[in-house]
C-alpha cells in the first residue's frame, strides 16, 4: 500500500442547515490503493455521496470540510479554484445516478463528450471526435458517429449511462468515482453496466470507488468494501470476507436482511430506523438498533480500529463474530 | 468546428427552426397568437418597405389639400400641412421599431449577464445584483428617461440609453430566477465535475437553457418599450418636427381632432396600439406555450 492512489484521514463534513451546522460525516478514514475497486455501501443518508463529494469537493456553499484528502500524493482540500479544475478534468471523474439529469438535454451527446476535450484539454474538434470515438467503441457502444448527433432524449437510460462513463473516461482519470450509477437502471442493463465497468477497470488500471447501497453488487466486482453507517465508515473488509464474516453488527443485520431464494421466510428488516449524524447519541451511532450492546457502548464514540485484515468500529466485535459462524452453520451454501 | 459542434445554438436553431412546425400547429390550437404573429409581420414589413411602399415623401406639403379624409389619392387622408398621412405612419413606425428594438437588445444583454453573474457567483455578489434590480425595478423607466432628455437633450438616442437602462432589471430578474433553477440542475454540477470552468458552463450550458425563457421577456419588453416611446415623442421629448413618429403624429394631430379631422391621430394611435398588443400578444402566448412545455 505504498503510495496510495486515495487517502481520506479524519475527513469531517459539516453542513449549514437553516444558519446551524450539522454535523454530516466524522471520522472518515479511506485509503484506496492504484486500480483497486473500493464498494463503499450504506443506507441513504449514511453519508457515501457526501463522502466522494469531498473528493471532488462538490459541496454546497457553507459546507465545513476538516481532515484531509490526498489524491495522487496532492492535499485537495486546500487547493486554488485553478487546480481543483485540473484535478477534476484530469485526475478524478464522477458517474452520477441519474444520467438524463447529468447530461444537459439541449446539446447533442457529442457535444457533450468533446466538449471538456476540447475546452479543458484543449484538442481540436476533429482529434476530439476521433477520441470520442474510440471511447464510445470502448464502453460496447454501437455506431458511435451517429450517436454523436443524437440529443440525449433520443437515447435509452443503459446507453445514455454507458455515454456518462465514455464522457468519464475520455479524461483518463486515475480514479473513477460512480455514485449510485447503476441504481436507476433495470437490471440487465445494471449487469451490462457493472460488467463494463469492471472490464474498464482492469483494461486501464482505474481505482473506482463504488457507491451503491446493494451489499452484493459490491461485492461482485469490488476487491475490498466499506460500510457506512451515520456518517462514518463502521467496517472495512475484503468483500468476501465481508459477506463471510462480518465484523460489525450492522453488517451482520444488513447481511441478514436479504432475501434468500433458497429461505421463503419473511424478510429480516434492520430493527429500528437509521439515524443522521446529527441525531446519533454521544456513544456508538448504532447503539440504538443493535443487539450486542454493552455499557461501554454508550460512552464514547468508537473509532475504526484494524481488526484482522479489516476495520471495525465495533467494540464488541468478539460477540459479533461468534454470531456469524453460527450464521454461516446454519446457512449451507 | 465539427460538423455537430453547431449544436451549442441548437436551442436557437429549435426556437427559429420549429417556427413553421409551430405556425401550422398554433394555427389550429391558438389562432390569436396566429393573427397576433401576422399584424405584426405586417407592420414591421410596411415600416421596413415604406420608401417602395408609400405614395408620398412622408415631408411632402401640399397647402392646396390640408386635412382631406380618406380617399384614393391619400389612404388615410391628409394633415394640417396637406402631407400624407399613411405615408407618415409607414415612416412614423421606423424610429419607435428600431427604438424599442435596441432598448431591447441593449436591455437583453446586460440583464442576461449581470443576472447570470449574479446567480454563478451567488453569495453576497448576487444578492447585492439582487437588491439593485429591485430598487432599479421600482424606479419608473419613463421618469429616467425624462432625465436623459432633460440632461443629454431630445432625440432617440437619450430615451433609448435611459430606456434600456431602465429595461435592465426588468430582464435581470427574470433571467435571474430561471437560470438560478438552471444552476442548481445536476448537469451543471457534472459539468464542473468535468474540469469546466465557470465561464464556460454559464455560456455553453445554462444560457442556452435560459434563452427562450429570455426571448418572451424581450418580446413583452419590447411592447412596453414601445409605448414609452411613443409617451416620450407625446411628450414632445423624441423626435422631432418635421420627422415622423406615431407618438408625435398623436401628438400633432390633437389641434386637427377638434376639427373633427382626427385621421393623423387616430391612424398613428391605431398603428401603436395594433404593434404593442400584437407584440405583447406573442411574447405572453409563447410564454405560455413554454410554462405547459415545462410542465
Amino acid at each position: 500500500m505504498s503510495d496510495p492512489l486515495l487517502a481520506i484521514r479524519d475527513l469531517s463534513l459539516g453542513l449549514r442547515v437553516d444558519g446551524a451546522m450539522r454535523p454530516i460525516l466524522e471520522n472518515v478514514n479511506l485509503t484506496m490503493s492504484r486500480g483497486e475497486a473500493f464498494g463503499l455501501v450504506g443506507e441513504s443518508g449514511s453519508g457515501k455521496s457526501m463522502t466522494v463529494r469531498c473528493i471532488t469537493r462538490l459541496l454546497p456553499p457553507g459546507a465545513a470540510v476538516g481532515g484531509e484528502i490526498v489524491l495522487n500524493g496532492r492535499s485537495i482540500l486546500p487547493m486554488s479554484r485553478r487546480e481543483l479544475r485540473q484535478v477534476r478534468a484530469q485526475s478524478v471523474q464522477m458517474i452520477f445516478q441519474d444520467p438524463r439529469a447529468h447530461i444537459n438535454p439541449v446539446r447533442t451527446v457529442g457535444d457533450f463528450l468533446t466538449e471538456a476535450l476540447r475546452s479543458v484539454q484543449g484538442f481540436n474538434a476533429k482529434v476530439a471526435e476521433k477520441r470520442v470515438i474510440e471511447i464510445l467503441e470502448s464502453v460496447w457502444i454501437s455506431d458511435p458517429k451517429r450517436r454523436l448527433k443524437q440529443y440525449p432524449h433520443e437515447l435509452s437510460g443503459g446507453l445514455l449511462q454507458r455515454v456518462m462513463i465514455a464522457s468519464a473516461l475520455a479524461a483518463e482519470p486515475e480514479l473513477l468515482i460512480a455514485d449510485e450509477a447503476t441504481t436507476s437502471l433495470d437490471v440487465t442493463t445494471q449487469a451490462e453496466v457493472v460488467a463494463l465497468l469492471d472490464e474498464l477497470r482492469r483494461e486501464r488500471k482505474l481505482g473506482l470507488l463504488f457507491i451503491t447501497h446493494d451489499l452484493e453488487l459490491a461485492a461482485a466486482i469490488c476487491d475490498r468494501t466499506g460500510v457506512m453507517y451515520a456518517g462514518s465508515l463502521v467496517e472495512v473488509q475484503r468483500s468476501a470476507t465481508l459477506h463471510e464474516r462480518p465484523l460489525h453488527p450492522y453488517t451482520l443485520a444488513l447481511l441478514a436482511a436479504r432475501p434468500s431464494l433458497a429461505q421463503r421466510a419473511r424478510l429480516m428488516t434492520v430493527a429500528g430506523s437509521p439515524v443522521s449524524l446529527a441525531e446519533a447519541p454521544p456513544g456508538c451511532p448504532f447503539v440504538p438498533r443493535c443487539a450486542y450492546q454493552q455499557p461501554e457502548c454508550h460512552a464514547a464514540r468508537p473509532r475504526p480500529r484494524p481488526f484482522g485484515e479489516g476495520e471495525t468500529a465495533c467494540l464488541r466485535v468478539g460477540d459479533v463474530l461468534s454470531t456469524s459462524r453460527t450464521l454461516q452453520d446454519e446457512v449451507p451454501s | 468546428m465539427s460538423e455537430y459542434a453547431g449544436g451549442t445554438w441548437a436551442p436557437v436553431g429549435l426556437y427559429a427552426g420549429t417556427l413553421g412546425r409551430v405556425a401550422r400547429r398554433l394555427a389550429r390550437h391558438d389562432p390569436i397568437l396566429m393573427i397576433a404573429a401576422l399584424v405584426l409581420v405586417l407592420v414591421v414589413l410596411g415600416v421596413v418597405l415604406a420608401p417602395l411602399l408609400a405614395p408620398y415623401h412622408p415631408n411632402q406639403i401640399d397647402l392646396t389639400a390640408t386635412y382631406q379624409g380618406p380617399s384614393t389619392m391619400h389612404l388615410f387622408g391628409t394633415d394640417a400641412l396637406g402631407r400624407d398621412i399613411f405615408s407618415r405612419v409607414l415612416y412614423g413606425g421606423r424610429a419607435p421599431l428600431l427604438g424599442s428594438a435596441l432598448i431591447v437588445l441593449i436591455a437583453t444583454g446586460s440583464g442576461v449577464v449581470l443576472a447570470t453573474t449574479a446567480v454563478w457567483l451567488g453569495g453576497g455578489i448576487d444578492s447585492f445584483l439582487s437588491r439593485a434590480f429591485d430598487i432599479g425595478f421600482a424606479f419608473p423607466g419613463l421618469l429616467l428617461a425624462i432625465l436623459a432628455v432633460g440632461v443629454f437633450g431630445t432625440g432617440l438616442v437619450a430615451p433609448v440609453c435611459a430606456l434600456a437602462v431602465a429595461y435592465t432589471p426588468y430582464i435581470a430578474r427574470t433571467t435571474r430566477s430561471v437560470a438560478l433553477r438552471e444552476r442548481t440542475k445536476p448537469y451543471v454540477e457534472a459539468c464542473s465535475v468535468q474540469g469546466l470552468s465557470g465561464l464556460a458552463i454559464c455560456l455553453r450550458h445554462i444560457l442556452p437553457n435560459v434563452f427562450p425563457f429570455v426571448m418572451v421577456q424581450a418580446t413583452v419588453s419590447f411592447g412596453y418599450a414601445m409605448i414609452d416611446l411613443a409617451s416620450l415623442s407625446f411628450l414632445g421629448l423624441g423626435v422631432q418636427p418635421p420627422g415622423s413618429d406615431w407618438g408625435l403624429m398623436v401628438s400633432e394631430g390633437q389641434p386637427a381632432i377638434l376639427a373633427h379631422h382626427p385621421e393623423e391621430s387616430l391612424f398613428a394611435g391605431l398603428a401603436i396600439v395594433l404593434t404593442v398588443i400584437a407584440v405583447v400578444m406573442v411574447g405572453e402566448r409563447r410564454g405560455a406555450l413554454l410554462a405547459s412545455e415545462a410542465r
